[in-house]
Parts: structure tokens; C-alpha cells; sequence
């Protein structure tokens, strides 16, 4: 999908306007600008030669005021453009994102989960607002430029065909010797990127084996390595700054001759010779238009970037799009804390054969997590626990499919919504948004009372949490163990039929852990629970559990690597 | 990618003491590229003499042109020798600029590979504690983009004063040559050009700040749900998240919008400046070329050359101020980056070449090598931003020799306790001696080979991995290296030997063969102590009888520090130290 369908396909009604708006100011004013060098010049000239010629009947009144309200004219349209641009940019940037984020809704757990590692943030900050940024930096200039262009071009070839056709051959070949060069610029873009990747893992690798290579005294031989592909990465950069320094060099040579052009023909063509008045004009709006030509490598740049932007955005794009919005959306939450037992309470999950432990130690594991059945996993950290959750979850695509079943569906087939409805999983270090704790709770239910939230943080053992106590970035403001409550009394707030808690007793002392697993316990009775605990902390559990998983010291090497 | 966040920053910009900080850093790291930035500067400045040259250009052909009114019959001599002006000035305005825009690149490329540089050696230094603070993704985010970010600003606006300055002097200086009233009418108009916003008025201003305040709380609150968005999801709340995003995302679109219609205002004044300016000189020149003219001193008659020069000089004399103006941007997206990168390089350990020497012993190979001692007296350390400390005044003393493991909890202090010992951690409080032979040196990893939890190779061939550890040794060595530590099965199972690639994300190696061949290299080291973090945490038992084996053969010849859970690694230790809490608990005499 171009950049320019992807923008104006999410554009909304208005942003739409603005941007056609934006484009008819954009070239008026470059027109008001190219017209006041041009009539400034004829003014000037004809005033020469009125007095020259004695002639007592022209005006100066006429042309002195068009002056004027060009000059005024090009501020204002200037002003306008630009405001009404960064509207349609501000207005696209929005209807954009809002789209891509609706999309992002739909994606299937286990896709959002690979985005986890800040792609799926890059994608919906900087490359919405590369593609945003067209509305104001990439298409009004373009029709500035190819306004004034095919109007010089025009009024050229009304008063001397040969100036015109002179003129729509360079205008035509700087255009070319432009688009020429940002395309070889994208090669080096390309090698440069690849460059990055590779000094990036390269730094990054060095950062994990730190202690070993300064140990080894090998520090620096590797910071070289890095620095080589740093050198690879500067070298196609300055390659690409080379380019766009000749095509520019190459757009001004073409000026000198468009210019010098023009004006040897139109004063001293053995054909179309012309008024002295008019051939200075004509020369001045020439020399206006290749001034615009100049922008024409950076405009075309900006333009490459939001092309290369709208290419990662394709995916979210073509799940967002073609749909428009949703259809009205499917009737909030059933589960709020008013009906805890509504919804999909009752469900039942299957694992069958589900890959547990990771590396050599691998095995398979199937079991029934029926309805208030409680399943603990322990194991050292780094067994795979977490791992196995997020499998559990849908977040984690099974090895073979349909070996994770929720009441018979495969979760890696369930759309993100539906299994949200039924099933919950606590994260170990959970996201906390940067509000107050009443908002975070409200996240899992949004219509519920102050009473209800209390209530969710009482049963969490975090009763003396005030509602509105700010939470900080992350949740930085809360302790460890605050956090911990905080997001499981968020869980508890969806009474889903499957629980799934990820070290829940972290940062807690073993009473609190003890009350805060009795009160989830008694809260939710027939919700499944699955409960994964570090080795010390097993015997913690207040209840008894219906299955034990007891996972060994076998971390995966690749998982610790990465 | 929008110059959105360089409005606001611009306007916000002389409120902030972290502005001032930016700038002395911004200026102190453009030094480094100063005299092409000069020189940058001073061809741009000279390129508006080619503008003159232009100008002059048309002048002489339109007087020529003037010549035959008729027109047919303009003599052809003057039109040329006018055209060959406006070439010769065209050319020479697009070589003076082409050098000087190359000059410039060439400045900024200094400058950043200083940064870039400065930034690989605080990421990765060779001595001291290196930065755990700083997140890896903001040091691979610094490095390339931040570093980047700076570009616009020097290669726009570091030259734009010098440009400025030469560019607008040479042509006003042309001006006066044609017309010392217009020249007169420029340098009136000069001080109304504004460099900052005072022109619009110290109101708004406070009102501008007050948007600006609201305006980056809304921003960080739209990263912060972007950012919770899969949380979100998985709550049922994606519909909710979706409306509030869109809600964040729209008011500050509105509040973004509000300071724009203010601050574009400061561009739209330097082009009315420049625009009236040019309305009024050719309203001038027209009346006075048409003897319309009569003013008490100023000039009344004109040629139409010289009318056309200064004309069209008029818009070029304000062109480098506007540039200026323009380099505003530049320079608050600068700003920004400067804060986060001089973030990581302050936290450099080290000064850029600091490499003590006094690490370094003497006897810093010694072959055979003799087993080192190693003594630890009150060492107490705290990361920071930590309440309690993650070693509390432990003192031990480890014989050259033999081998010592350190048991406890997760969380007990354990691989702090391995990497003081190794020399590779600072104490805050108390020191870390290396004893070998008769020589007590402080704790260096010179003196040390090192097997981290996990253990990491490092992108590329097993040969070049193996190198790290001694740069000289051929294949023969390497593969000796294998069957001394009886592990030539290994590298028989590696599908192109010696020339395997391994690394990133460890491509195929089990972890038990990760940890055989971080052995080797640690064999290949010879180093009179070894420090191995957790060797057999990832091993079966096969695998943990094969390092245990490895390690007694390693022992032989040098002192070994390992932490365990391991009760058959325990086995083979002389003593075992008990960590908790960051306190040795209990000595126990294994033997």
C-alpha cells in the first residue's frame, strides 16, 4: 500500500479536506511568490521603458498594487498552508493511529506478543507520523512545485513556444535527475539499515558478554568489530549525502541553463523576440520556479521515508482498513463485577502434549483445567514457567496446533476479544498505566462503583491502597509488592473462568501472600486457576491444588540467550 | 519525523535550565567539526556573491533590452555578456554551496563518529564498572538515531550565523553600490527581523506555556497506553483502550494545533518582512525610474539596471536570516538528543582513553600459569537505586589454588560476590586483592577467566570466539585446547568445526555445548583464576559430569571461585562459602 492511499484511506472526512485545502494554499502561495519576483520585474522594466517611450497613458497604480497584494497574499496563503497542512497532518496522524490501534485490537494474542519488544510502538509512533507527516511536508510542496511549474511552463509557451518547450525539457529533466536520486539514495538507505542491524547485534552481544570479554582483554577487539559495522553504516550514509548533494548541484546547473536560456531567447530570439518587460519577467518567474526546484531531493526524501514507514505499517494496515471501523462494537465487557458468574464462567481448558521445560529437558504435558480446579507450576526460575502460561494464554503459539483447547476451541484460533472474555493472564511484570489506581482497576471494568474496586483490592490483601493514589510510569510509585496486587485485583475485577498468575506472591511477605491467595480463592470459586510459583514460595498456597507441575532446572539456552 | 515536538520544544525552550545544560554540550561537541563548519559557513556566505552576480546579470540585459524597445533589433553583445553574467553567477552560486553543503557533511560526520565512538567506549568499556543503568535498547537507539538527529542542526544551523553574517553583508554591500537609499530601507527593516518570539508578545507566551505543560503530559500519557496495549487486550479493554488512545491522540492534535497557529506566526513575520520589503523597494525604483520621484534627499532617478539589481538582491539579503530562523528547529530536535546521549557517555566510567595501567601486574601471563589467591576484606556493595546492600561487609580469603564454591539463595549476593572477586566490580566499601606468587595486586580481570550465567559467544565463526581468549593460537592449539578438557566429540558433532557459526542466539548449540566451549576458551585463557558463574545450571547429568571433569582438569592450575546449587559440583570443592543476604553465613570445611 502507497503512503499516500494509506494516509488518505485513514484520513477522516475533514483530515481529507484540510489536506486538499492545504494543496490549493500550498500552490496558490507558491504561485503568489514565483508572480512577485515576475511582476516586480516587468513592473519595473515597464516602468523603464514608459518613460523611455514618453507614454503618459499607463498606470502604475495597477501594477504597484498587484505588488502589494501579492507580497501580502504570498505571507498570508504561506501562514494559511502551513496551518491548514499540520491540521490535515495533525487530523490524518490521529484517524491513522486510532485505526491501526483498532487493529492492533484484533490481532491474535500471540502476534501482539511478538511486537511486545517496542516494535509494535515503533510501528504506531514513528511510522504513523512519517506517514502523517506527507500531509504537510510531502504533498502540499509537491503541488506547489507542480503548480508553479506547469503554470511557468504555460505562460512561457503562450508568449514564446521555444522558451516553453525549452523550459518543459529542463523543468522535465531536473525532475527526473531528482526522483533519479532518491532512488540511489534508498540503496544506501537500504545498506545503511542493514549496517545498523548488524552493529546493533553486535553491540548488544558484547553488552550481555561484558564480564567474560573483559576478561578475556578482549574488549577491544570487539568494540572494533562494532565500530567496523558503525563505518559500514556511516560510509553508505555518506554515499547517500553524496548523492543528494549531486542532484542538487545537478538541479542548480540545470537552473543556470533554464534561466540563461529564457533569456537570451526572449530578448534576442531571431524568431519570438519579445518585450524587454515581459523577458525580464519571464526570466524572474523562471528563476522563481527552479528556486522551488531545490526542495524538490528533500521533499522527495521525506516522501521515500513515509513510502518505507507505509510498507511496515501493511500488515496492521490491511487488517485495520479494509473493514473501515467495526461494526458497532460487540456489546462491552460481559464481565464486569455486577455479574462475576455471567459470560464464560465454566469454561474449561485442555492442554494436550503441551511442550513444558524447554531445551533437552523438554516434555509433554496434557491435563483438564476444569472449572475451580487449581493447577500449580513451580520450578527455579528460568524452568519455563512463565513460558508455559503464556501457552496456555494463546500468547504463545503451540508447537502444534490445537493442543491448547478452550472449551473445545483452539485459543491460537480465538479472536483476542473472545478470549479475553474467558480467560486472564497476570503477567509477571504486568503493565501499570501512569493514573491513578481507581483508573488501572476500572481498565478490566469499566462501569464499576468505588465500592466494587475497594472491595477487588480488599480481596487482593491491598485494602489500604487509597483509590486515588497515583500509580507513576509502570506503576513506578507502588513497591513491588503493591504491583503485584494492584494487577491481580485488576484480574479479579474480570472474574474470568480461567486465571492464569504468574508469580503472584513476588515482593510479598508469606502472610500477605497466604491472605491475598485465600481471598482469590474465595472470591472466585469456580474459576480455574493456574498458578505459577517460584520453588520457595510453593508451599504458600492456601488451598490445595488439583494438579502439581514440577518443572526442573532446565532453562532453554535460546531463550536465556535472547 | 514532524516538526511538531521542534515547535513546542522551541517554544518552550528558554523556561528549562536542561536547555542551557543541551546547549553548552551541543556547542562543545559541534568543536570537534569547527573548522569545517567555518568553512561551511564562510562558502554559503560566499555564495551570495554569485547571487550578485545573477542579479548584475539581468540588470545589464534588460538596460540592453531597453536599448530597442521595439524589440528585433536588441543588440546582441550586451544581451550576451548579460546572460553570460547570469550563468557565470548561477554556476558559481551552485559550486561555492555544493562545497560548502559537502564540507559541512564531512564536519557532521566528524562530530557524530566522536559521539559514536564516545558512545561504544561508555557502552563497552574496557576498565571500571560498566553502565547497567542505561537500558541496552537506549544505547543501540543512541547510537544510531539520537547521534543522527543532530545533523540537521549542524550542518543548517551551526554555520547559518557565519552565513549570515558574510551572505547578507556582501549582499548589502552590493546594494549600496546600486542604491544607498534601498541599502538605507534594509538595514532599518534588519532589527525588526525577529530571532525568538519576542515580536509576539510576552502574552502569549505564558498562554503558549501553559498548552506547552498540557501538551507533553498528553503525549506521555498516549506512549503510556500505546505501550499497555497488549495488557490492555488481554483485559477485554481493547474497545476502551482504542476510544481513550483516540481521545489522547485528538485533544493533543488540538492543543498541538493551538501552539502552531502561535508559533508558525514568527515564520509568517520574517516572510511579510521580507515580502513588504520587496513590495516597497519596487514600488521605489518603479516611481523613481518613471521621474515620478520627489523626495528631499533620497535619490529620484534610477537606471533600470540598477533598479532590477537591488530588486532582486532585496529577498537575498534576508535569506540567511530566514535560514537562521529556520535552523530554530534544528536545533531544539538537537537539544533533545543531546540530553539522552550525553546521558550514556557521562556515565563512562572512564575518560575516553582511561585505561589504567596501574591494572595491569606484571606477571600478568604467567606461563605455566600459577594459581592466584585471592582476598576480599570488609567488601560491601549496593547497586543503585536499591535499599538494602547486595554484599554486607564480607570478608574471605580464597588460597592460591583451590577451589572454593559459593552457595545461597537466588538473590543472596552470589555472582556480585564472583565479580568483585574477579576484579570485575568495584567494592564501594572495602577491597579485593589478587595474590600470585609473591606479588598482592588489586583485583583485575587480567588475572581472570570468566564463564557468565548464561554463558554468551559472541556473533561469528567458533574460531573467532575462541581467538578472543589468545589472539596467536592456530587450529592445532585450539583443537588441543578441545582434548584437554576430553570434549573432542564436541567439536567433531559441530558440522564445520572450527568454522561453525555460532552466536546469536546460540544457532543450534545446546546449552551443555555453550558451556563446553566457554570452558575451552577459559582453558585457552590462562589465567590463574577462574570464575565460573552457575557452570552446570543448565546442564543433565551427563553434561554436568563432563564440566565437573573439565573443571577438576582446569583446577590443576589454578584457583577456581564458582557458584552452585549443584551438590555434585559442591563435591569437588575445597570449601564452600554460604551467602545470605548478602552476609557469608557459614564456612564449611568440605574436606
Amino acid at each position: 500500500m502507497t503512503a499516500f492511499r494509506l494516509l488518505w484511506s485513514a484520513a477522516d472526512h475533514r483530515a481529507r479536506r484540510d489536506l486538499l485545502f492545504a494543496m490549493v494554499l500550498a500552490g496558490t502561495a507558491e504561485l503568489c511568490a514565483a508572480a512577485l519576483l515576475g511582476v516586480s520585474g516587468w513592473f519595473l522594466t515597464s516602468c523603464a521603458v514608459v518613460t523611455a517611450q514618453a507614454n503618459t497613458t499607463w498606470s502604475w497604480m495597477y501594477p504597484s498594487g498587484t505588488v502589494r497584494a501579492l507580497a501580502l497574499g504570498r505571507t498570508g496563503l504561506r501562514y494559511g498552508e502551513r496551518l491548514v497542512g499540520h491540521g490535515a497532518l495533525l487530523g490524518a496522524t490521529v484517524s491513522l493511529r486510532s485505526r491501526l490501534v483498532r487493529a492492533a485490537t484484533t490481532v491474535p494474542a500471540r502476534e501482539l506478543r511478538d511486537h511486545r519488544d517496542g516494535a509494535l510502538m515503533a510501528r504506531l509512533t514513528g511510522d504513523v507520523d512519517a506517514v502523517g507527516a506527507m500531509a504537510a511536508r510531502v504533498v502540499p510542496p509537491l503541488a506547489g512545485i507542480g503548480l508553479t511549474a506547469a503554470v511557468v511552463v504555460a505562460l512561457l509557451t503562450v508568449a514564446s513556444p521555444p522558451s516553453g518547450a525549452a523550459e518543459l525539457l529542463l523543468l522535465a529533466l531536473a525532475t527526473a535527475t531528482a526522483v533519479a536520486g532518491e532512488r540511489r539514495t534508498r540503496d544506501h538507505r537500504r545498506t545503511a539499515a542493514e549496517a545498523w542491524t548488524a552493529a546493533r547485534t553486535g553491540l548488544l552481544s558484547a553488552r550481555s558478554a561484558l564480564a567474560e570479554l573483559r576478561c578475556l582483554d578482549a574488549v577491544d577487539p570487539v568494540r572494533d568489530r562494532v565500530a567496523d559495522a558503525v563505518g559500514r553504516a556511516r560510509r553508505a550514509e555518506a554515499a547517500a549525502e553524496s548523492v543528494l548533494r549531486r542532484s542538487k548541484l545537478l538541479l542548480r546547473l540545470l537552473a543556470a541553463a533554464g534561466q540563461t536560456t529564457v533569456l537570451v531567447l526572449a530578448l534576442s530570439g531571431p524568431v519570438f523576440a519579445q518585450p524587454a518587460a515581459d523577458a525580464i519577467g519571464e526570466v524572474l518567474l523562471v528563476a522563481a520556479a527552479y528556486e522551488l526546484m531545490e526542495t524538490l531531493p528533500q521533499v522527495l526524501r521525506d516522501r521515500g521515508l513515509a513510502a518505507d514507514a507505509a510498507l511496515r505499517l501493511t500488515d496492521l494496515a490491511n487488517r485495520g482498513l479494509p473493514d473501515g471501523p467495526p461494526t458497532a462494537s460487540p456489546s462491552p465487557s460481559p464481565s464486569t463485577s455486577t455479574s462475576p458468574l455471567t459470560g464464560a464462567a465454566g469454561a474449561t481448558l485442555v492442554a494436550q502434549h503441551v511442550p513444558v521445560g524447554v531445551g533437552d529437558a523438554r516434555t509433554r504435558w496434557s491435563t483438564v483445567i476444569g472449572p475451580g480446579s487449581v493447577v500449580l507450576v513451580t520450578g527455579p526460575n528460568g524452568s519455563g514457567k512463565s513460558t508455559l502460561l503464556e501457552t496456555l494464554a494463546g500468547r504463545i503459539r503451540p508447537t502444534e496446533p490445537r493442543s491448547v483447547l478452550l472449551d473445545g476451541v483452539p485459543v491460537e484460533s480465538l479472536p483476542a476479544r473472545a478470549l479475553a472474555d474467558s480467560l486472564t493472564l497476570v503477567e509477571a511484570e504486568d503493565w501499570i498505566a501512569d493514573a491513578t489506581v481507581a483508573e488501572n482497576l476500572r481498565q478490566a471494568a469499566p462501569g464499576a462503583d468505588d465500592d466494587t474496586l475497594r472491595a477487588a483490592l480488599a480481596t487482593a490483601a491491598l485494602e489500604q491502597l487509597p483509590l486515588d493514589t497515583p500509580t507513576g510510569p509502570l506503576g513506578g510509585a507502588l513497591s513491588q509488592g503493591q504491583r503485584r496486587r494492584l494487577v491481580i485485583a485488576r484480574a479479579l475485577l474480570r472474574a474470568p473462568a480461567v486465571l492464569l498468575l504468574d508469580e503472584p506472591t513476588a515482593g510479598l511477605d508469606d502472610r500477605t501472600a497466604v491472605r491475598m491467595l485465600t481471598g482469590l480463592r474465595r472470591a472466585l470459586p469456580d474459576t480455574a486457576l493456574v498458578i505459577a510459583l517460584p520453588d520457595r514460595h510453593d508451599d504458600l498456597l492456601p488451598f490445595a491444588a488439583t494438579h502439581t507441575l514440577r518443572l526442573e532446572a532446565e532453562p532453554a539456552s535460546v531463550t536465556a540467550f535472547g | 519525523m514532524t516538526d511538531i515536538p521542534d515547535h513546542l520544544a522551541r517554544l518552550g525552550r528558554d523556561d528549562e535550565d536542561g536547555r542551557q545544560r543541551a546547549a553548552g554540550l551541543l556547542a562543545r561537541w559541534a568543536a570537534v567539526g569547527e573548522p569545517a563548519f567555518r568553512r561551511a559557513g564562510t562558502l554559503r556566505g560566499l555564495a551570495a556573491a554569485g547571487h550578485v552576480l545573477w542579479a548584475a546579470g539581468l540588470g545589464r540585459a534588460a538596460q540592453a533590452a531597453l536599448g530597442s524597445p521595439h524589440g528585433g533589433g536588441v543588440a546582441l553583445a550586451p544581451v550576451l555578456s548579460g546572460a553570460a553574467l547570469v550563468a557565470a553567477g548561477l554556476l558559481l552560486r551552485a559550486a561555492l554551496l555544493a562545497a560548502a553543503d559537502r564540507v559541512a557533511d564531512g564536519g557532521a560526520a566528524a562530530v557524530r563518529d566522536h559521539l559514536r565512538a564516545r558512545l561504544l567506549l561508555a557502552a563497552l568499556p574496557s576498565t571500571g564498572t560498566p553502565p547497567e543503568e542505561v537500558p541496552d535498547a537506549a544505547l543501540g537507539e543512541a547510537l544510531e538515531s539520537e547521534v543522527g538527529r543532530l545533523t540537521p542542526w549542524l550542518t543548517t544551523y551551526v554555520p547559518a550565523r557565519r552565513t549570515m553574517l558574510l551572505g547578507s553583508g556582501i549582499v548589502l554591500a552590493a546594494i549600496l553600490a546600486g542604491s544607498w537609499a534601498v541599502a538605507l530601507l534594509l538595514v532599518l527593516a534588519t532589527p525588526l527581523l525577529p530571532f525568538n518570539l519576542k515580536v509576539i508578545g510576552m502574552g502569549t507566551r505564558a498562554a503558549v506555556h501553559a498548552q506547552l505543560t498540557s501538551t507533553r503530559q498528553l503525549s506521555t500519557h498516549l506512549l503510556d497506553q500505546l505501550r499497555g496495549l497488549p495488557t490492555l487486550i488481554g483485559l477485554g479493554a481493547g474497545e476502551e483502550a482504542v476510544r481513550a488512545t483516540e481521545a489522547a491522540d485528538r485533544e493533543l492534535a488540538r492543543r498541538t494545533n493551538a501552539v502552531l497557529r502561535v508559533a508558525f506566526l514568527s515564520t509568517a513575520w520574517i516572510e511579510l518582512l521580507i515580502t513588504v520589503a520587496m513590495a516597497v523597494v519596487a514600488t521605489y525604483c518603479g516611481l523613481a525610474l518613471l521621474g515620478y520621484l520627489d523626495l528631499p534627499v533620497v535619490p529620484s532617478t534610477m537606471s533600470l539596471g540598477t533598479a532590477l539589481f537591488v530588486l532582486v538582491l532585496t529577498p537575498a539579503y534576508f535569506a540567511p536570516a530566514r535560514e537562521l530562523a529556520r535552523g530554530y528547529h534544528a536545533r531544539a530536535e538537537a537539544s533533545a538528543a543531546a540530553e539522552l546521549i550525553a546521558g550514556i557517555i557521562e556515565r563512562a566510567p572512564a575518560g575516553p582513553s582511561g585505561r589504567p595501567a596501574a591494572h595491569v601486574p606484571a606477571a600478568r601471563r604467567p606461563s605455566p600459569p600459577s594459581p592466584a589467591g585471592v582476598v576480599l576484606e570488609g567488601v560491601t556493595v549496593r547497586y543503585p537505586g536499591r535499599h538494602d546492600l547486595a554484599l554486607d561487609d564480607v570478608t574471605l580469603t580464597v588460597p592460591p589454588g583451590a577451589v572454593v564454591a559459593i552457595g545461597g539463595p537466588s538473590g543472596a549476593g552470589k555472582t556480585t560476590l564472583l565479580s568483585v572477586a574477579a576484579g570485575l566490580r568495584e567494592p564501594d566499601r572495602g577491597r579485593c586483592l589478587h595474590c600470585v606468587g609473591s606479588v598482592t595486586v588489586p583485583a583485575s580481570p587480567a588475572m581472570t577467566a570468566w564463564a557468565g550465567q548464561p554463558s554468551y559467544l559472541l556473533p561469528g565463526t567458533l574460531r573467532d570466539n575462541l581467538l578472543l581468549a589468545r589472539r596467536d593460537a592456530g587450529d592445532e592449539e585450539l583443537t588441543a585446547a578441545f582434548a584437554a578438557l576430553g570434549f573432542e566429540d564436541l567439536l567433531a558433532a559441530l558440522p564445520q568445526g572450527l568454522s561453525t557459526r555460532v552466536g546469536e542466539r546460540g544457532l543450534g548449540l545446546s546449552s551443555g555445548q555453550m558451556q563446553q566451549l566457554v570452558l575451552v576458551r577459559a582453558l585457552l585463557r590462562d589465567a590463574p583464576l577462574l570464575c565460573l558463574d552457575e557452570p552446570t545450571a543448565h546442564l543433565d547429568p551427563d553434561g554436568e559430569a563432563r564440566v565437573i571433569g573439565a573443571v577438576r582438569t582446569l583446577a590443576r592450575t589454578r584457583t577456581v571461585l564458582l557458584t552452585t546449587h549443584s551438590p555434585a559440583l559442591l563435591d569437588i570443592a575445597d570449601d564452600v562459602v554460604r551467602l545470605s543476604r548478602g552476609r557469608v553465613s557459614r564456612i564449611k570445611e568440605a574436606l
